[in-house]
């Protein structure tokens, strides 16, 4: 168990990726990205359509195979981590949130328990606490008793999200995981997981169309264009018009906002 | 390493004491052993109440007694041998044959649907169906009837050896890159089941006389069936269902896709493959001995999970009651609603029950069905 | 107006005299069992019966050499072998019966399912008679119109009044005197040699799976009732799948299987679960018996008659009896 203190540490290495190549059949979607990431890490995963921010997810949580490279997930290979464990390693939000089956929303959060529930050991009071605890902090309580059916996009996706907190791991991997909230949920949701990310160094990658809402939280910025790496650094670094540009084809200014400090892009029409 | 890295803030500790047994005990177990006592006690009043139900008219004493003879032979005193023989071992066995065979097509059923996350699916999807009906066809024109076991024509086993074949067609036909997909193994059990469906054809024509006795076989009967029969399909049923109930939970987690449920830690691919060949040989078992019974498969997994939501551990269980229950009831109307010894094919009457049903569901339950 | 009537009258005449003038071209003119008229110039010389039961009815009459095709599962008698097969009974080849120039094509209706190709062959100007005997006053009515539309009336009579004969010995053995409408026209009066005590109690195996039973409306009915057997099956349908409860509490005397295309290799009852518990399997009194002899309304029907009595009753059939 790490302690108040640890977090003054040099930060570890969580996810080491080394020369990934990886897609779907003969086809490489990454043509060779090498990255690390560190403990406690806040990073935007940005790119135009098709450039590979979710096959990069896909194959960091060990859903598709690296064709060939290195996936190294907490110092092990991801393909060596069993199924389990690499659940407690790390959760994925997706995109897709369909539910087939009319389970209510409570139930569909306890899911995120299974890693850590073994055989023939049923729902504890730890577990109770910790769904009931990932449910208050994406707001989703009074859904709790709601079918995950008749709920909204957005709702559903705020259940999605309670149920990857409940896995409790040390690692989120988001993908477009807010796209059907308001701004307020949005936002809601990513003050969130800031507070997760500096107090208990939870480190996220989350693949983002909004270049702006990236730049509000994600402490590094991660390029991807046409299966490569374009650009990977700190966030006030890697937002210049330069770089956007090159990545989105696309006129854009880059502005700073006095009032957050933070900077902010604008598409020329 | 795991979980604590990522505790939260102003997260307290649980409480320790709260975990100890009492708590685990009261909220699951009474209530398990509740549901379970009650569910065996519906079972089993359900199988007295209509094994006095039949072509010829006993008391409900009688019927008492000789099943209670075996512990006590005095109290069957007084009761004709041949009566004693028709409640013992033509009835009850029929009953218990209708009670395995429902339970196990209705479980069968669920995992199906859960698995392959289409509503549609039953027992049947994967042409176990077809296959079976497939190896009972061929058997019956080529008449190798001569063959038998314990009594019992070695019809089912031509029966089962084709589900066998059908089951393997459709998982080497569905994979793709060594690996199972749901849509092509549903397409692939369609392909199978349609192929195999014209070589029904092709036997039928061979031999139009034996025509009846493979319609009447594809359309399911529990008739003159035995002990044997029981012991034929109980060792897949219990295998299987421990499977399936096994996997439980990793059904509820299937049920939410392929991707996510890989990302909560399930090994898709392992577990579904296990899952369906629980599924499948329990069906194939099922068939081989009842014949085609359609519907219970279909409509009971979704009766039950209107009633009870779609939680697999809690749905398991109920499913394969109700499905065992609503066959043996189905079964008591085909052998006894019409006069003078004739007998409805099962098959027939449960779809009879099931069709309006389903047709229920169709007009008021769309969104249920996500239509 | 008024020419308009004057053309209907003219029509109204002119058809009045057809009928009369046509209708006695036909040399015969024979009703069948769907209450339609068959009518034919001259005797049918190429005739194709679409049943088992209705060749060997023709080659009895001696109208053998009037047959010109067989269907696929017939083999009796041994000349209906060397005809050309048009297919199956319930599915007919039309396109090789017309190739065939029949003057004559007789079906059978017993079984419920429409026959397809019948109309196509009418179209074609091809006389189908249908018959549906189903016991035996049907069989002797199929064999006396047979005889008619073949020219053989003489011959029918004949294999009549023999069938007939051989129905009533069969009676006269077992001392009963029964079905006089099936034995009108022979000597009533005959004197029991043997009187049966009791009718033997008799149940027939249609099919093994799933257990279909012969019923009170079949062509066997009336093959037992002759024979002095009773049949315990008291539905009134010809076939039935029947309760193995049902079998079991009203325990034959004898339990006939029949075998044949309809129940290819029964499982001997012997060894059948369940069936150990009859009395005709324990007494050994399970009998396997033809399908064609039993369920094929044909003249052999007699033989099965004669066959069955004797093996119920061997005490009324002992060597110097007659």
């Amino acid at each position: 168990m790490l302690s108040n203190a640890s977090s003054k540490k040099i930060p570890a290495t969580v996810i080491h990726v080394h020369d990934l190549r990886c897609g779907y059949r003969q086809r490489s979607v990454l043509r060779g990205i090498s990255f690390d990431v560190q403990q406690g890490e806040f990073i935007g995963l940005l790119g135009p359509n098709g450039s590979g921010k979710t096959t990069l997810l896909l194959a960091l949580s060990g859903v598709i195979p690296a064709q060939s490279g290195r996936i190294n997930v907490m110092q092990q290979p991801i393909f060596q981590v069993k199924p389990k464990e690499r659940a407690r390693r790390m959760a994925v939000v997706t995109q897709d949130t369909a539910v087939h089956f009319p389970f209510v929303c409570e139930e569909v959060v306890r899911m995120g328990r299974y890693p850590h529930q073994s055989r023939w050991q049923l729902e504890d009071a730890q577990d109770a606490a910790v769904v009931q605890r990932a449910m208050q902090l994406t707001d989703t309580e009074t859904l709790s008793q709601r079918l995950i059916t008749a709920i909204s996009g957005g709702e559903k996706q705020r259940v999605s999200m309670a149920k990857a907190l409940a896995q409790e791991t040390p690692i989120l991997l988001l993908d477009e995981a807010t796209s059907a909230m308001d701004i307020h949920r949005k936002l809601q949701i990513f003050r969130v997981l800031r507070h997760l990310n500096q107090e208990g160094e939870l480190t996220i990658i989350a693949v983002l169309h909004d270049i702006n809402l990236a730049a509000l939280f994600c402490r590094r910025l991660m390029l991807l264009k046409e299966g490569l790496l374009v650009a990977d650094g700190q966030t006030g670094r890697v937002m210049t018009s330069e770089i956007l540009q090159e990545v989105y084809d696309a006129e854009v200014l880059v502005h700073e906002v006095a009032e957050t400090g933070k900077k902010q892009v604008v598409f020329l029409p | 390493m795991g979980s604590s890295i990522s505790r939260w803030p102003n997260e307290k500790p649980p409480e320790k004491s709260y975990r100890i047994l009492g708590h685990w005990f009261r909220s699951r177990c009474s209530l398990g052993f509740l549901y379970w006592f009650a569910a065996l006690l519906m079972i089993a009043l359900s199988a007295f109440l209509t094994s006095g139900i039949g072509s010829f008219d006993t008391t409900y004493d009688v019927i008492w007694r000789s099943w209670a003879a075996p512990l006590h032979p005095q109290w069957a005193e007084g009761i004709d041998e041949r009566v004693r023989y028709i409640v013992v071992h033509v009835r009850l066995a029929r009953i218990c044959l209708a009670l395995a065979v429902g339970g196990s097509l209705a479980l069968a059923g669920a995992v199906y649907q859960g698995v392959l996350l289409n509503p549609l699916a039953d027992p049947f999807t994967l042409g176990v169906s077809t296959g079976a009906a497939f190896g009972a066809s061929l058997y019956i024109l080529f008449g190798w009837a001569g063959g038998h076991f314990w009594g019992m024509s070695s019809l089912p086993i031509a029966a089962f050896l084709g589900a066998l074949a059908a089951l393997y067609l459709v998982y080497a036909l569905g994979r793709v890159d060594g690996q199972i997909h749901t849509t092509t193994l549903i397409l692939a059990g369609i392909i199978v089941s349609t192929f195999l469906s014209a070589w029904i054809g092709v036997l039928k024509s061979l031999n139009e006389d034996s025509v009846s006795t493979i319609v009447f076989w594809v359309m399911g009967s529990l008739s003159g069936k035995s002990w044997g029969h029981v012991l034929l399909v109980l060792p897949y049923l219990v295998a299987g269902g421990a499977v399936i109930l096994y996997y439980a939970r990793e059904l509820d987690l299937l049920t939410l896709g392929d991707v996510p449920a890989q990302q909560l830690g399930v090994d898709v691919q392992q577990i579904r493959f296990r899952l369906m060949l629980a599924a499948s040989l329990v069906t194939a078992a099922a068939v081989s001995v009842s014949g085609v019974i359609g519907f219970v498969g279909l409509v009971v997994p979704h009766l039950v999970r209107l009633g009870l939501g779609p939680h697999h551990r809690r749905l398991l269980p109920a499913v394969f009651l109700a499905g065992a229950v609503l066959l043996l009831m189905s079964d008591t109307l085909a052998r006894s609603s019409l006069p003078n010894g004739q007998e409805l094919p099962v098959g027939v009457v449960t779809a009879i029950l099931g069709g309006p049903f389903f047709c229920y569901l169709m007009l008021h339950r769309k969104k249920y069905l996500q239509l | 107006m008024r020419n308009n009537l004057n053309l209907l009258t003219v029509l109204v005449f002119w058809g009045a005299i057809e009928c009369v003038f046509l209708v006695p071209a036909f040399a015969m003119q024979v009703s069948d069992d769907q209450g339609r008229i068959i009518s034919l110039e001259k005797p049918a010389q190429r005739i194709i019966p679409l049943y088992g039961a209705f060749a060997e009815m023709l080659f009895a009459i001696g109208a053998g050499e009037q047959v010109i095709a067989r269907t696929q599962a017939d083999a009796f008698p041994e000349g209906v072998k060397m005809l050309p097969s048009v297919g199956t009974h319930m599915k007919p080849n039309v396109e090789m019966i017309i190739g065939l120039k029949p003057d004559l094509v007789i079906q059978s209706a017993s079984r419920r399912e429409a026959i397809p190709g019948m109309d196509s062959l009418e179209q074609a100007g091809i006389p189908v008679a249908v018959f549906a005997p189903r016991n035996f006053s049907g069989i002797f009515a199929t064999i006396s119109r047979l005889g008619q539309l073949t020219g053989r009336e003489q011959q029918a009579e004949s294999l009549l009044e023999d069938l007939r004969k051989r129905l009533a010995r069969v009676q006269f053995h077992l001392g009963l005197n029964q079905a006089e409408s099936v034995l009108a026209g022979t000597d009533k009066r005959i004197l029991a040699r043997c009187t049966i005590k009791r009718r033997r109690t008799v149940f027939f195996e249609v099919r093994a799976e799933p257990l279909t039973a012969a019923g009170q409306g079949s062509m066997v009915q009336d093959i037992l009732n002759l024979a002095g057997a009773n049949n315990v099956v008291k539905s009134e349908k010809s076939l039935l799948i029947y309760n193995l409860e049902s079998l079991l509490l009203s325990d034959p005397d004898f339990y006939l299987v029949q075998t044949g295309p309809m129940n290819r290799n029964p499982v001997d009852p012997r060894k059948r679960v369940h069936f150990e518990k009859l009395r005709a399997t324990r007494d050994g009194n399970v009998l396997y018996v033809d399908e064609f002899l039993y369920s094929r309304p044909g003249p052999r029907c007699v033989n099965a008659v004669e066959q069955l009595a004797a093996t119920l009753y061997p005490e009324c059939f002992r060597a110097g009896t007659q």
